[in-house]
């Protein structure tokens, strides 16, 4: 059941694709860039952050005015605060279209389970600078939001106390609070880069930049709606004040809309559980045994063959073959000379089989899907001839 | 959607096929204005569709590089449709301009919700432009 999900919504993903290639060349499909996209939006975030960061006042009695003074006195300060809300919904959105674009494709088995770990990271660190992005605004909305975690957290056993205090800076709203919520607003942002470094250290090719098109109509875009859609604070939070509700943003505050139903610290619990689901996907699809073998085995240098013209190790995309000088000559003809051989490094293969389309000389297989059993696969499938190599 | 147009097309010729037979029978029979009008416009429905399916065939093969050679009346429809590549380029120019004076005027006028607002437009006119030059081929594939 879950596994012909998995496979129908893989279709949809291949046919939404070709879909938007009807439109977009192939190299401009936003898809293919949603990783490319959210470090757009991460650029964006930081650059618009740092402007606003100029003139916040991280305290009870002047976050409220400084966000007020920043949206009505400053030059285009609205535009820049309506600018980092947006890229901050719009760094979501890239978000999760590469989560479940890589969760329908599969691209976590194996070594790519490294990208996929740190990508749960990530989500989660960027929905917490997100959540806390909208507690420094200290309007009512940001003190609801934040009597709501204090109870989640308080329902905490054993630890929700001293979880509070983290939270608050204290035991309770005090001068120490904004300083508070702006360090884990800051925090989770910083923290996004050095998890960034872990979700590329094994790929070779990274898409890290989306195309000029996207940057232009991405950059546009929130400019338009900052002015469209101006940002605004509720009223400024109260000692006494008791609101019941706020403006949702989907994206970062869905959690405090099911405290409508559930007790807090459920809520809290779930997106615990969603969080551990998602860390848990790249070892939970087993392998289909009626398809062809998503096990194929990790890649193996045919030595007699491979002649170190080195292909295999620039195609590979996880940096899973080295050049290592060659112990013996090959055997073939165009192997007998060379300088270098490929070595594959086991835990690093995601048995994908791009170096065996690299390699011109049939130096590489795939120990259980060998070129040969594709072309008499093909040739069966076809009826037709399969030229060898 | 080219495979529903030829479908469309398809079923279009072949609907119009008897009918237009039909109808220019009746012509001979009777060559009442009715029969005329019968005749002439399910004749004219039948061509349209024939050149209609032959046109999506043809583009197809066209783009796949498997013309044997070429036919004036195809390569001239399909010619319109790269010239309207070109004039939108000449459209999104003109509105790029607009959006220019836009922010200038809002930045002058301190209107400046209508110049971050403007500005926004002009980059997404701007994204825009990039495809088109991409498919009119003034641009090509980074490698």
């Amino acid at each position: 059941m879950y596994r012909k999900a998995i496979l129908r919504l893989q279709d949809w993903t291949l046919r939404l694709d070709r879909w938007i290639q009807r439109v977009y060349p192939q190299d401009f499909n936003p898809l293919y860039y949603t990783g490319g996209l959210s470090n757009l939006f991460l650029t964006v975030l930081v650059i618009s952050g740092i402007l606003i960061f100029l003139y916040y006042e991280p305290s009870l009695e002047g976050a409220y005015a400084s966000v007020q003074f920043l949206t009505d006195r400053v030059p285009y300060g609205v535009i820049f605060r309506g600018i980092h809300r947006y890229a901050a919904d719009a760094f979501m959105v890239a978000i999760l279209l590469h989560l479940f674009r890589n969760w329908f494709t599969e691209r976590f088995r194996k070594a790519r389970d490294s990208a996929w770990i740190s990508g749960m990271f990530l989500l989660v660190m960027s929905g917490l600078a997100g959540f806390t992005g909208y507690l420094l605004v200290w309007d009512e909305r940001s003190q609801l939001l934040a009597s709501l975690t204090v109870q989640a957290l308080r329902d905490v056993p054993l630890v929700g106390e001293h979880l509070v205090r983290l939270f608050l800076g204290g035991p309770g709203v005090s001068d120490t609070t904004l300083p508070r919520f702006l360090f884990l607003h800051v925090g989770p942002a910083v923290t996004l880069y050095i998890l960034l470094w872990w979700h590329y250290v094994r790929i070779r090719h990274p898409k890290v930049w989306p195309p000029a098109l996207w940057v232009l109509f991405s950059v546009g875009l929130l400019f338009f709606l900052a002015a469209v859609l101006p940002a605004t604070s509720g009223r400024p939070a109260a000692p006494g004040a008791q609101p019941e509700g706020f403006a949702v943003d989907w994206f970062y505050l869905w959690p405090y809309v099911l405290a409508r139903w559930m007790a807090p610290g459920w809520a809290l619990l779930l997106v615990i559980a969603l969080v551990v689901y998602g860390l848990w996907i790249p070892y939970s699809l087993p392998d289909d045994p009626g398809r062809i073998p998503r096990s194929p085995g990790v890649a193996v240098v045919v030595e007699d063959n491979c002649t170190g013209c080195e292909l295999c190790y620039y195609d590979c995309p996880y940096n899973a073959i080295y050049m290592v000088p060659s112990p013996y000559p090959g055997k073939t003809r165009a192997a007998a000379n060379r300088k270098l051989l490929a070595v594959v490094v086991d835990s690093r293969c995601v048995e994908c089989g791009i170096c065996i389309g690299a390699c011109p000389f049939q130096a590489l297989e795939l120990p259980r899907m060998l070129e040969r059993e594709i072309q008499e696969r093909i040739r069966q499938a076809t009826g037709a001839p399969v030229p060898a190599g | 959607m080219q495979r529903l147009v030829f479908l469309l097309a398809f079923v279009g010729a072949v609907l119009a096929l008897p009918e237009a037979w039909s109808g220019w029978r009746a012509v001979v029979q009777t060559g009442s204005p009715g029969a005329w009008v019968r005749a002439v416009g399910w004749s004219a429905l039948l061509l349209a569709a024939f050149l209609g399916a032959g046109l999506v065939m043809y583009a197809a093969d066209r783009r796949a590089g498997r013309l044997r050679r070429r036919i004036g009346v195809y390569e001239r429809i399909l010619a319109r449709g790269e010239r309207g590549s070109a004039r939108g380029i000449v459209l999104l120019s003109l509105a790029s301009l607009a959006c220019v004076g836009a922010v200038v005027y809002g930045e002058l006028t301190d209107h400046r919700l209508v110049s971050a607002g403007a500005m926004g437009v002009l980059l997404m006119l701007y994204s825009f432009l990039v495809l088109l030059f991409r498919k009119v081929g003034m641009t090509a594939r980074e490698e």
